[in-house]
């Protein structure tokens, strides 16, 4: 299941920046990464990352990481394994390019490490502890309606999605069958969540801006510059979190020092 | 129109599966006759909704066994009850998709292979003729809540669950509901509505059933339980104003549907009139 899963890990009792610093710290870590060992390592650590979020966390971002990467997996090894540059070794019956498994490897792990520490960020990040961190941070409303409309959307769609395959189950859709009878179910089931979603959106944005969400003036009408809202029970920061944070961006700059210094090296 | 009777029997429910799970049914036992209309009340979260979704197989029991006519619901799946059950979702309008409103009500009897010649009824039903060529994502809600009705009432089906079919509509629609329906279980379809709108459960249902917590606590005529103000208040309900106003005057008879409650009116003050002018005439008498 993708999306937030309550509990109380270390991950989840962290202040959201922290877990998204390290979320985007390997983003940005695995490009840095240029040899399979290497992006091994930041797999690891991806993995660690997960672990540290706990059972049920590990259960819902593994699962989806491994499946949405397995067909990027075999699409990088069939294409760099087999049109890879010389010289070439044998995988059993298949001669495949050592230097295309190399890049498939490198790709593949980045891919892997990637998704699955997004996923974690997601699974342990309660949206509304995000809001309540980018507002006690000053951030601006449009910015933080964003990426919690974002957060907030999948299992909104989820349990749309189910109601819709059941109502429609219940006027005699069948859902199995060929091929063909499944690609034809799509529409009665895609549509009106589509068309639900993007109405769900209107009713949405008009609400805010009932409430006063788009207005920036300071006290309303007459007044000047950006308003800045309170945040009623914003999550606990800490230095030793603010260190964690500073300390990833560092090996974050030293990584693609590194690797800019061996490039040219 | 054959109209399915339902035998619910001793059925249990829980949401979750593990430990922290949720009992939404706690030996749950119901009949409803054929061509019966019945109410199922009650707070929310007393499991109107589950019950309703097992009649269905969107939901399997547990413990326990639900048929309807003759068929065990555990051994059918949801597009197959279909051909028997006509379920009404509480956001039914949220399952449109089809270009335009015809062709959205015409979806389930395609489906099932069912006459055409339902479509067009199902639509003179609900007044929906002249909004039939929108797109339905171009009229309101309401109305949205209606086409789904129509398209589930267009499948004919011999057994109509419906979840809060009134919710959020206006008097007028109302009645258009209530008329279709009742005209419906005229011709023998059973029909078995959860509802909050007690008005709307005076004009329509014949008996009712109360949930609380899991479990059946109330099952009697509607006409008995609207006046048992106590036993309404227990699950957080009051009686309808018409039979507000019937208590007040002490209506013979205890009408409930607001017609009913009106011709008691008109009684009412006749005999009013009645004794004024007795009175009258022993004052200008004894003058």
């Amino acid at each position: 299941m993708i999306g937030y899963v309550a509990g109380r890990s270390i991950l989840h009792r962290a202040h959201p920046y922290t877990t998204l610093a390290l979320a985007g710290a390997v983003l940005l870590g695995a490009f840095a990464m240029t040899r399979p060992l290497q992006v091994g390592l930041l797999v690891l650590g991806a993995a660690g990352f997960a672990a540290l979020g706990g059972g049920a966390t590990l259960r819902s971002s593994a699962k989806p990481a491994l499946l949405l990467a397995l067909p990027i997996w075999v699409l990088l090894f069939v294409l760099h394994g087999l049109l890879g540059p010389e010289p070439r070794v044998f995988f059993g019956p298949v001669r495949l390019s050592a230097a295309g498994i190399a890049t498939a490897l490198v790709l593949g792990g980045r891919v892997t490490a990637i998704v699955l520490a997004f996923l974690t960020a997601l699974a342990t990040t309660a949206p509304h502890r995000l809001v309540e961190a980018m507002t006690a941070g000053g951030q601006p409303f449009g910015r933080i309606f964003l990426l919690s409309s974002t957060l907030t959307v999948l299992p909104r769609m989820r349990e749309r999605a189910a109601l819709i395959l059941e109502a429609q189950q219940c006027r005699g859709l069948r859902l199995g069958g060929s091929p063909l009878a499944r690609l034809k179910a799509l529409g009665p089931l895609a549509l009106p969540l589509v068309l639900g979603a993007l109405a769900e959106v209107d009713e949405q944005v008009l609400a805010l801006d009932a409430r006063g969400a788009g207005d920036r003036r300071e006290g309303g009408e007459g007044g000047g510059g950006a308003a800045r809202r309170t945040a009623l029970d914003p999550p606990r920061d800490s230095t030793a979190q603010r260190v964690v944070r500073w300390a990833l961006l560092v090996l974050v700059l030293a990584a693609y020092a590194w690797k800019f210094r061996s490039m040219r090296g | 129109m054959t109209g399915y009777a339902v035998r619910v029997e001793a059925v249990r429910f829980a949401y979750g599966g593990g430990e922290g799970d949720v009992e939404a049914l706690k030996g749950v036992s119901l009949d409803v006759a054929a061509g019966e209309r019945v109410a199922l009340l009650g707070p929310n979260g007393a499991g109107k909704t589950t019950l309703t979704r097992l009649l269905v197989a969107l939901r399997r029991p547990a413990a326990g066994r639900v048929l309807v006519g003759d068929w065990d619901v555990a051994t059918r799946r949801p597009d197959e009850m279909a051909r028997r059950v006509g379920y009404v979702f509480q956001h039914a309008d949220q399952q449109l998709f089809a270009r335009t409103i015809a062709d959205d009500v015409a979806f389930g009897p395609r489906r099932l292979g069912r006459p055409a010649s339902g479509v067009a009824a199902a639509l003179d039903e609900l007044e929906l003729e002249a909004v039939a060529g929108l797109h339905p994502y171009d009229v309101p809600p309401p109305t949205r809540k209606l086409v789904a009705l129509a398209g589930v009432l267009a499948m004919e089906p011999g057994l109509l669950v419906l979840d809060e079919p009134t919710a959020g509509l206006d008097r007028r629609e109302r009645e258009r509901v209530v008329a279709a329906l009742r005209r419906r279980a005229d011709a023998g379809v059973t029909v078995l509505a959860v509802s909050h709108d007690l008005a709307f459960v005076a004009e329509l249902a014949e008996r009712a059933v109360v949930m609380r917590d899991g479990r059946i606590v109330e099952d009697r005529a509607v006409g008995d339980l609207m006046y048992d103000r106590a036993a309404l208040s227990r699950v957080g309900l009051k009686p309808p104003t018409t039979v507000e106003i019937s208590m007040a005057l002490g209506l013979a008879g205890g009408p409930v549907r607001a017609a009913e409650v009106v011709e008691a009116l008109r009684g009412v003050r006749w005999t009013q009139n009645a004794e004024s002018s007795r009175d009258a005439e022993q004052a200008s008498g004894s003058s």
